[in-house]
């Protein structure tokens, strides 16, 4: 059992520091790629040299951190068939088949117009290079599009029926998987996260331009594109993430219990603005949640329902069996003890099958099979021993989650900041304390954006399919030296690589800073 | 008039077009060479080296049909039930 513990404890890790590293990457491509092609579009149009050598410099930090980013994903799906055997296995075609369109997607469009992109620039038309460098940005988002679809099913399964001869989730509806909510909402919220992320580079490294007082005029250009785009991304941010908060309070009211520190909950329940948790609070005990805590008073209420007098169940509700049910009403459910004896009676009924199976007892399969699928809505809780069980790290998620609402309000300010003193008061940008803060936002708004996913990830723990399968009946039966082992392994080589891709970047835009924009030659 | 035979001036085929495309944008490349370099070494680290010795995968190697892996998992799913059921003297969710 220890080492059990411990093989998921190290293939969480390594999943963890495999995703965070490429989402590094992933987020500028994602906004980067439209930040090129709005400014080849404004080359397009004014046929203005200056504005082709802009877009020309932004499109090769593009290509860095694409080169560099590309297939640092593909090591999560060696993950799956290593690490998460099991779990690969039972999803199925659910997870396989948005990857596959995934894959194709990503190398076909991607492949296909970046080399257009690239090489094209004297060999096609204006109007064929600009829309392959707008397909390019598209297609990158298409393929985040399937990526999320499959992850958004791992935190809302639907749209799939149990198969214990198989022994895998049938997918019975595409429509159900692909258009639902959790899935639409998490999409813009991570598109659109890459928008912010990639406006706040554009303006942090223009900043650094004008701070060397080096193409300045060049820099104030790209701070009002970068802008723009930030504006949109955060505030299509803001409510893909009131979308998303309504979801999770819905379908994972766990995970929304656990991002604020609440136990127990109340009508009119107020949000933590600023807040310290208790270490020694526990489901358990009656100590206080909070050693400090700035409350904004019906906060979680509206947040969670758009009610500000609705009633939001914590930690030890749920584990009752209290729940908001889809009207956005308090309801009662199966309490957690109640989902475990029925998760375990759905264990015993596969075990059932599984012996009637190796007889080819076809009447006791289908009766095993039919005790099976009665109780499989609480499967995942037959690996769980106790209620508390089901309850995620509360800590890292709550301080996650706060980490990027706080930076994501400090990015809304300052955003609106720049682009006020873009259009209003240019000369602001002399302003050292301006530019410092536009350098400094860089490494903020990354901070930000892995926040995010800690709090979606570390949140739903310890499910790696909400309900239906924690993560330690996904494991692999490996030995946890391996996985340390590769864990160490990946964490040298992606860190030299990532090394390797800053010291690249850096001199480049070293390099551009020195470039004449205004009386550029091609 | 234009020889009809003549193919001096006439268009490339397509996939030599294409051909053509890349190798003169590669050629024309400047830090794009350190950069297909690194994504050719990455490449290279991931599939021989990642993939081949550290991560098989397992289902695929250790069984030859489907029906045998569905198998193997419905075991490994009902041993960990097993095992869920056996008291622990640790937290089972003990991450991070």
């Amino acid at each position: 059992m220890n080492d059990l513990i411990s093989v998921v404890d190290w293939s969480r890790w390594q999943f963890a520091l495999t995703a965070m590293y490429h989402w590094l990457f992933v987020p500028l491509t994602l906004g980067l790629g439209v930040i090129v092609a709005i400014m080849e579009s404004i080359y397009y149009r004014r046929r203005d040299s200056r504005w082709l050598a802009i877009t020309k410099f932004w499109m090769r930090l593009f290509g860095i951190n694409f080169a560099v980013g590309v297939a640092t994903g593909i090591i999560l799906e060696f993950e799956f068939g290593t690490n998460w055997s099991n779990y690969s296995w039972f999803v199925g075609d659910i997870f396989g088949a948005p990857l596959a369109i995934e894959g194709l997607l990503a190398f076909f469009m991607e492949s296909t117009f970046i080399a257009v992109m690239f090489f094209g620039w004297k060999k096609v038309s204006p109007a064929f290079h600009l829309a392959s460098t707008w397909l390019t940005a598209i297609g990158a988002s298409l393929s985040a599009l399937w990526i999320l679809i499959a992850n958004a099913w791992m935190q809302h399964p639907v749209g799939m029926v149990f198969d214990p001869a198989q022994m895998r989730n049938v997918m019975d509806s595409f429509g159900d998987v692909v258009l639902s909510p959790v899935a639409i909402h998490k999409f813009f919220h991570a598109v659109l996260s890459g928008w912010v992320l990639a406006g706040i580079f554009v303006i942090g490294v223009s900043s650094w331009f004008l701070l060397r007082r080096r193409a300045t005029a060049m820099a104030l250009s790209s701070i009002k594109v970068g802008g723009w785009v930030a504006l949109a991304g955060i505030l299509g941010t803001l409510w893909s993430g009131d979308g998303s908060a309504v979801d999770v309070a819905r379908v994972q009211p766990m995970k929304l219990a656990a991002m604020e520190g609440l136990y127990n909950g109340n009508r009119d329940q107020s949000i933590v603005a600023f807040g310290l948790l208790n270490p020694a609070k526990t489901p358990q005990n009656d100590e206080d949640e909070f050693l400090f805590a700035v409350k904004i008073p019906y906060g979680l209420s509206f947040l969670a329902t758009h009610n500000p007098h609705a009633f939001v169940p914590g930690i030890n509700d749920l584990i009752d069996g209290v729940i908001i049910n889809e009207d956005g009403d308090t309801a009662y459910t199966d309490s957690y003890a109640d989902r475990i004896a029925i998760g375990k009676r759905a264990h015993e009924a596969l075990r059932a099958y599984d012996v009637a199976s190796a007889a080819m007892n076809t009447a006791a399969m289908d009766s095993a099979k039919s005790v099976l699928m009665d109780n499989y809505r609480y499967f995942g809780y037959g690996y769980l021993d106790s209620p508390y069980e089901a309850v995620p790290p509360v800590a890292v998620t709550f301080y996650a989650f706060h980490i990027m609402v706080t930076i994501g309000g400090y990015l809304l300010l300052f955003i609106l900041l720049v682009m006020w003193a873009a259009y209003k008061r240019p000369a602001m940008f002399d302003k050292k304390w301006l530019l410092w803060l536009g350098l400094i936002s860089v490494p903020l708004v990354w901070v930000c954006s892995e926040a995010g996913w800690v709090t979606a990830e570390v949140g739903r723990q310890p499910w790696i399919i909400e309900g239906l399968m924690p993560v330690r009946a996904a494991i692999s039966d490996i030995s946890a030296g391996t996985v340390q082992t590769t864990f160490w392994l990946f964490a040298l080589v992606f860190t030299a690589f990532l090394a390797a891709e800053v010291c690249i970047m850096l001199r480049s835009i070293d390099k551009g800073s020195r470039t004449d924009y205004e009386n550029y030659k091609d | 008039m234009k020889n009809c035979n003549d193919t001096k001036g006439a268009r490339a085929s397509l996939p030599v077009r294409i051909f053509r495309f890349y190798a003169d944008g590669f050629r024309s490349m400047t830090v794009g060479r350190y950069l297909w370099a690194m994504i050719l070494i990455k490449l290279f680290i991931l599939f021989f080296v990642f993939k081949l010795l550290f991560f098989p995968d397992l289902l695929q190697r250790n069984y030859d049909t489907d029906a045998e892996r569905a198998g193997a998992v419905r075991k490994a799913m009902i041993e960990r039930s097993d095992r869920a059921d056996a008291p622990s003297d640790q937290p089972r969710n003990s991450f991070p």
